[in-house]
């Protein structure tokens, strides 16, 4: 009779640790979707917050109506001041699942006028890319123009896309550079997949 | 005869050992490099002569350069005296207003603001990537060079072999827990 009793409760202990144990796979999977995704996301967020800005116009009572800089630390020094956010994979690079991959965005600013806007990817081993809307471009002719950015002694450490305050880009950074990237396993191999603008400038327009 | 080629052996050495001691001559020469502050004015490392220099190339578009910024104003801070971290910024002259706000933002608004490092400089020095560091000791002397992030038990044994000081305390704890200690200070 004992021996009848005691297996009910065997067996609910048994559907207990079961039912916890697939909680536990649960949560796991969804921490682990969390720390692959939200780099992503955050790099979109960060990459639609300097969407519309217009360099030589936009003021910084106008980039403080958006609510991802009404949070940002603002770093000053004399009249120069910056807001910077940053994305990273750190996650996934830290499991070598995926090559470290960083996204910042910087807006400088100077009395009260935001002066330039910024993307910087870096993806480790690999020369920086660096998506920069300034008033007017003296790198070269064209607005937008890529350029390779070189030490004096010719060694390249990276590339630059500047465009003007005309440009549309200005519109569209969120199509303009792949947030997606940081989510992604193996990471983006090319800079044309991690800065689709790429693809869009004239090869004319590159110094 | 045998003492023939014996002597020709010795006189082999003997000129080896010249062009040795020439090779070594060499290295040892303080180096010579013309950096600029952010004002124009002209710098050389003899004006650091007594101090330990480590000078530090960088850009406001190297993240990596950006990551180790909190380690050398944290070493900066650590040697006041004894020590100069040059940062020796190869951005664009457009780019210059930038400079200052950045370094403040990465924590190494302590550290010595260069521009403009010229081109004999650079190939002097074989700068080939970003971050690149190279260390000076007190008498000018480059005695070791650094390219790629500077990892901090590496940066702080070779600071204190440099300084003649046993390594802190410090620099015996874990590299997680330094890191935050690297951004709140």
């Amino acid at each position: 009779m004992a021996a009848v009793l005691k297996s009910p409760s065997r067996m609910n202990k048994t559907s207990t640790f079961a039912a916890t144990g697939v909680l536990l796979v649960l949560a796991a999977i969804v921490v682990i979707r969390y720390e692959i995704n939200a780099p992503a996301r955050t790099a979109v967020a960060n990459l639609t917050a300097i969407n519309n800005i217009t360099v030589g116009r936009t003021t910084e009572a106008d980039l403080l109506r958006r609510p991802e800089f009404q949070k940002l630390e603002r770093t000053c020094f004399g009249a120069d001041c910056l807001y910077q956010m940053a994305a990273e994979n750190s996650f996934l690079a830290r499991l070598h699942l995926a090559p470290r991959t960083s996204l910042w965005t910087v807006v400088n600013v100077r009395d009260g006028i935001v002066t330039g806007v910024s993307v910087i990817a870096w993806r480790a081993g690999t020369p920086g890319l660096v998506l920069n809307q300034v008033e007017r471009v003296t790198d070269c002719d064209y607005s937008p123009c890529i350029k390779d950015l070189i030490t004096p002694n010719h060694a390249k450490h990276g590339t630059r896309i500047s465009f003007n305050n005309l440009s549309n880009i200005r519109n569209h950074m969120p199509e303009a550079v792949n947030g997606e990237c940081l989510s992604r396993l193996h990471g983006c191999q090319s800079n044309t997949e991690l800065m689709p603008v790429f693809t869009e400038i004239p090869q004319i327009q590159r110094n | 005869m045998y003492i023939g080629s014996m002597s020709r052996a010795v006189l082999k050495i003997f000129i080896f050992s010249i062009c040795f001691a020439a090779i070594q001559a060499g290295a040892q020469t303080p180096a010579s490099i013309d950096l600029q502050d952010i004002n124009g004015g002209h710098h050389k490392l003899e004006d650091y002569k007594g101090k330990v220099v480590l000078l530090n190339f960088w850009a406001t578009y190297c993240v990596p350069c950006a990551a180790e910024m909190p380690l050398l104003g944290q070493m900066q801070k650590r040697y006041k005296d004894k020590l100069v971290v040059l940062a020796a910024s190869i951005d664009e002259p457009v780019d210059r207003p930038k400079l200052k706000p950045f370094l403040v933002k990465h924590k190494a608004g302590n550290l010595t603001l260069m521009v403009g490092p010229t081109l004999d400089t650079l190939t002097d020095l074989h700068l080939s990537s970003l971050p690149d560091t190279m260390f000076f000791d007190a008498n000018g002397m480059l005695v070791a060079k650094s390219v790629g992030a500077l990892k901090r038990p590496e940066l702080e044994r070779r600071l204190a072999e440099m300084m003649g000081t046993p390594p802190t305390k410090a620099s015996h704890s874990r590299p997680k827990k330094m890191s935050k200690t690297a951004v709140a200070h």
